[in-house]
């Protein structure tokens, strides 16, 4: 690393319920919100940055993602084991609560790698679920009539096989 | 313990289409049924075409015509006990002797005359045109019958799809006979092949293979014919130069996404060619597979072709000509077609696409 540059910069996001967390420049780029907001302001940015539609929980997630990320590009051997260990153990830490605020948070903040992988990670999830798990998941609720769904549910029979139990 | 305060993690739209995009054409019909604002979503035309784009390469499947049935497979469980084999009912009720002319994002066209039917398997839409105003009884100067050139395929440049019909009078004339899905009706122009000496040869029936925006069909000349659909004109691939003259035949096929040609010898070898990158004539791989008459059936995302021994079965081999895998019991009397799956739905004059009961 280098001694005097910018990678060392040092910003400071404030979550809704007022958490503060340092974060370096670096890292900051990532969140491409965030970074946008640094560029628009005339003068360097001193004060916490307010981030009101995120949560100390999914930052905390953001941030401890991007930093292991970083660490794994920055050259060590066999990162891409290790890093794909730490995506499966990331993914599999969260509810399926925790995993829609954290996309909801991610795409607030727009981090893009983190967004991509959360949507992947959903969509692996979902792929060979029922469609009750599916409204389950989402929080939808069924406007079909129960004519509706069958007609629908015959037409596309094929689609139903093969489907995980619930 | 802090006291959250609560909120909804209801995903908006954007967002959940994001993740529906990542999802195969299967799971996306069955979750047409979560909701109405899904099915309008998954049957979106634009979700359609993202859709596509995003998973063109991965969503091959194989169609399989014989005793009157046709049923879908999974290219990636043919070796399976199980492939999940998943039974269609010809539209139209068609018959057994219906022919498959050519397939494009996710459509196939069937052909039994005097109709053409424009399917796409996977979400049951489908249109019906009729070509019979090209029989014999209905033209002034004669066609010659068996002259007919099949094809399917897509405008890039006018979000179009063409049904093709090229066919010769008894005067030698050429006409290129075509149906776009948007103008609705038949429309004919005189045309030429790139190359006099192409005449003989392409009258040999067989079907239209779409790749990269233009249409290929087999011809016993030295080189390809294809269409270019957005030109609208012919042009020729020829063979590789290595390929050679002496050969007992060699059949245009299209595998996994690439023109191949498959060349049988008298030394009871097989050679696959694969033209790894289209258009780029050294690009030609061979694979040679050490059986002779090996009719292969499909090319693996990982280099592999897999294909019918002419002693039965399939077989399974690697660019190095080493059986990787194989099964006795295969009934190869059918046709076999590969086709990828898709959400689209034809464009048409009025907007709506088609669907028969």
């Amino acid at each position: 690393m280098s001694g005097i540059s910018d990678t060392e910069r040092m910003i400071t996001l404030k979550t809704v319920e007022g958490t503060l967390f340092d974060v370096k420049s670096s890292i900051a780029k990532d969140l491409k919100t965030v970074q946008a907001f640094i560029d628009d302001s005339d003068d360097d940015v001193t004060s916490p940055i307010p981030l009101p539609n995120v949560f100390t929980r999914e930052l905390s997630r953001i941030l401890d993602y991007l930093n292991n990320h970083h660490r794994f590009r920055s050259g060590i051997e066999k990162a891409d084991e290790e890093m794909a260990r730490y995506d499966a153990e990331f993914a599999k830490s969260m509810s399926h609560e925790e995993l829609k605020a954290l996309i909801l948070a991610a795409n607030y903040l727009n981090v893009k790698d983190l967004l991509e992988f959360l949507n992947q990670t959903v969509a692996d999830v979902i792929q060979n679920k029922s469609v009750e798990f599916v409204r389950n998941f989402f929080g939808i609720e069924n406007d079909y009539t129960p004519e509706e769904e069958e007609k629908l549910r015959n037409e596309n029979e094929w689609a139903f096989n093969g489907v995980e139990q619930d | 313990m802090t006291k959250r305060i609560n909120y909804k993690n209801d995903l908006p739209n954007e967002l959940i289409m994001e993740i529906l995009t990542r999802l195969p054409v299967k799971s996306l019909m069955r979750f047409k049924c979560v909701s109405k604002s899904w099915f309008a979503i998954i049957s979106n035309d634009s979700f359609a075409k993202s859709h596509f784009e995003r998973s063109a390469s991965s969503s091959h499947r194989i169609l399989c015509h014989g005793d009157g049935e046709l049923r879908s497979i999974d290219p990636d469980l043919l070796f399976h006990k199980d492939p999940h084999t998943i039974k269609l009912s010809i539209p139209y009720s068609l018959s057994a002797y219906v022919r498959i002319q050519g397939s494009c994002r996710g459509f196939i066209m069937l052909q039994e005359f005097p109709d053409l039917v424009i399917w796409n398997p996977s979400t049951g839409v489908n249109k019906r045109i009729s070509y019979d105003h090209l029989s014999p009884g209905n033209l002034e100067s004669g066609i010659i019958l068996d002259s007919f050139m099949f094809g399917f395929g897509y405008d890039a440049r006018r979000d179009d799809y063409l049904a093709i019909i090229v066919w010769c009078d008894v005067n030698g004339r050429r006409f290129l006979e075509y149906f776009s899905m948007r103008i609705n009706k038949w429309e004919r122009v005189e045309i030429a092949l790139p190359r006099p000496s192409m005449d003989a040869a392409a009258s040999l029936s067989s079907p239209g293979y779409y790749l990269n925006g233009a249409i290929h069909w087999d011809t016993s000349s030295d080189s390809i014919l294809a269409f270019d659909m957005i030109e609208r004109e012919f042009f020729e691939i020829p063979l590789p130069e290595p390929l050679g003259k002496e050969f007992m035949s060699c059949c245009l096929e299209l595998l996994g996404g690439f023109l191949c040609l498959c060349v049988w010898r008298e030394s009871k070898k097989t050679e696959i060619w694969v033209m790894k990158e289209y258009g780029v004539a050294s690009s030609w791989t061979v694979y040679r597979i050490p059986e002779s008459n090996f009719d292969p059936l499909y090319f693996t995302k990982s280099d592999e072709i897999i294909g019918f021994p002419s002693l039965g079965g399939l077989a399974k081999y690697d660019e190095k000509g080493e059986l990787r895998e194989c099964m006795e019991n295969w009934n190869y009397e059918y046709h076999f077609w590969m086709y990828l799956e898709s959400l689209l739905s034809l464009p048409s004059s009025s907007g709506i696409a088609w669907k028969e009961e």
